[in-house]
């Protein structure tokens, strides 16, 4: 074999990349071969400065930016403010619309209710305690909680 | 084991669980930062290194396990800095020739600025020897010497032979090497 295929070899060996039988024969080749060996040094030399290189530390704050970056393409909700408040219900706003005010309309109804049924409780009421809280007005306070 | 836990990671990310990917940028953060470090250089490795981890996020539904995801993320971050350096150079040979239209053919003088940063970029020896390299001979000797990738891995990554992995990583170490003793005489 030629010197320049050997030198060839020499880089795969140093790469542990050589199976057992031509290690061996390179190894053979270089005992006799200074160029060869004088090659492997500097492959060793060259691995060591390399290894400097390699420990370079990761920019603080690395993943936090490329996360940033990620939740803003992201199509699933991002942990972010989105827009209006409203939107964080996920309807339209006609669709709002209308349920705010059935809701209202059915509170309404039943605040009116409760209201008259407890003016009239309070009115026989009155005759034992002095009512100074007005009915309405507690019935008020109450619809509001339901509201 | 490492490229289950890579697969765990995919499905989660792939089904919609978006805060997974942060453990894969965790993981590889480190290796894809150091080769865009010695590829493209400290002043635009940041921002490579990002962009590669979005591209990646933006096309991880399209990847479909045939290969490990680590060589379909090694890809994609070479791509990124050839692409970057191929960039860089078109910029320079446009604005060489901005300064040149500009100055009647005559180039301006070295301000001392320029030699400050000459001065610092010869500190970082093994660096600066990487920049001097042709780009694909600087990309196989990192992916070697820092990322430690085996010869097998190398012909996935870069999808050329065997023999072919052996004889740029040949001449890749014998450019630097070469490149070396110059810059030490
Ligand atoms: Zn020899």
């Amino acid at each position: 074999m030629e010197h320049e295929s050997y030198l060839l070899l020499t880089h795969a060996y140093f790469d542990g990349e050589l199976d057992a039988s031509a290690s061996r024969e390179l190894e053979r080749h270089l005992l006799g071969c200074p160029d060869c060996e004088a090659e492997l040094d500097e492959l060793k030399n060259a691995r060591a400065n390399f290894a400097a290189l390699a420990k370079a530390p990761v920019p603080f704050g690395f993943k936090e930016k490329v996360m940033r970056r990620v939740w803003d393409l992201a199509p699933s909700p991002a942990p972010k403010e989105r827009g209006h408040w409203l939107d964080w219900l996920g309807l339209p706003a006609w669709e709002l619309a209308a349920a705010l005010s059935v809701t209202l309309l059915v509170g309404f109804y039943f605040a009116f209710d409760y209201a008259s049924a407890r003016t009239q409780r309070s009115e026989n009421a009155l005759q034992i305690s002095l009512g100074y809280d007005s009915a309405g007005d507690y019935a008020m306070e109450e619809t509001n909680d339901e509201l | 084991m490492a490229e289950g836990f890579d697969s765990a990671l995919l499905e989660k990310i792939k089904n919609g669980e978006t805060g997974a990917f942060a453990s894969l940028v965790k993981r590889y953060q480190q290796k894809v930062y150091q080769l865009c470090l010695s590829m493209v250089g400290p002043a635009e490795a940041e921002d490579a290194a990002q962009s590669i981890f979005i591209s990646i996020y933006q096309s991880i539904r399209k990847f479909e396990e045939r290969s490990q995801f680590s060589t379909w993320l090694y890809r994609v971050a070479a791509n990124h800095c050839l692409n970057l350096l191929a960039k860089r150079k078109r910029e320079k040979t446009d604005s060489l020739d901005l300064i040149l239209k500009h100055t009647g053919g005559q180039l301006p003088e070295l301000t001392s600025a320029d030699v400050t940063l000459a001065r610092l970029a010869e500190k970082e020896s093994v660096r600066s020897i990487l920049g001097k390299m042709a780009e694909e001979e600087r990309l196989i000797l990192c992916l070697r010497e820092i990322e430690g990738f085996s010869y097998q891995e190398l012909t996935e990554l870069l999808d050329i032979s065997l023999d072919l992995v052996k004889v740029r990583l040949f001449r890749a170490r014998k450019s630097f090497m070469r490149i070396a003793k110059e810059s030490n005489k």
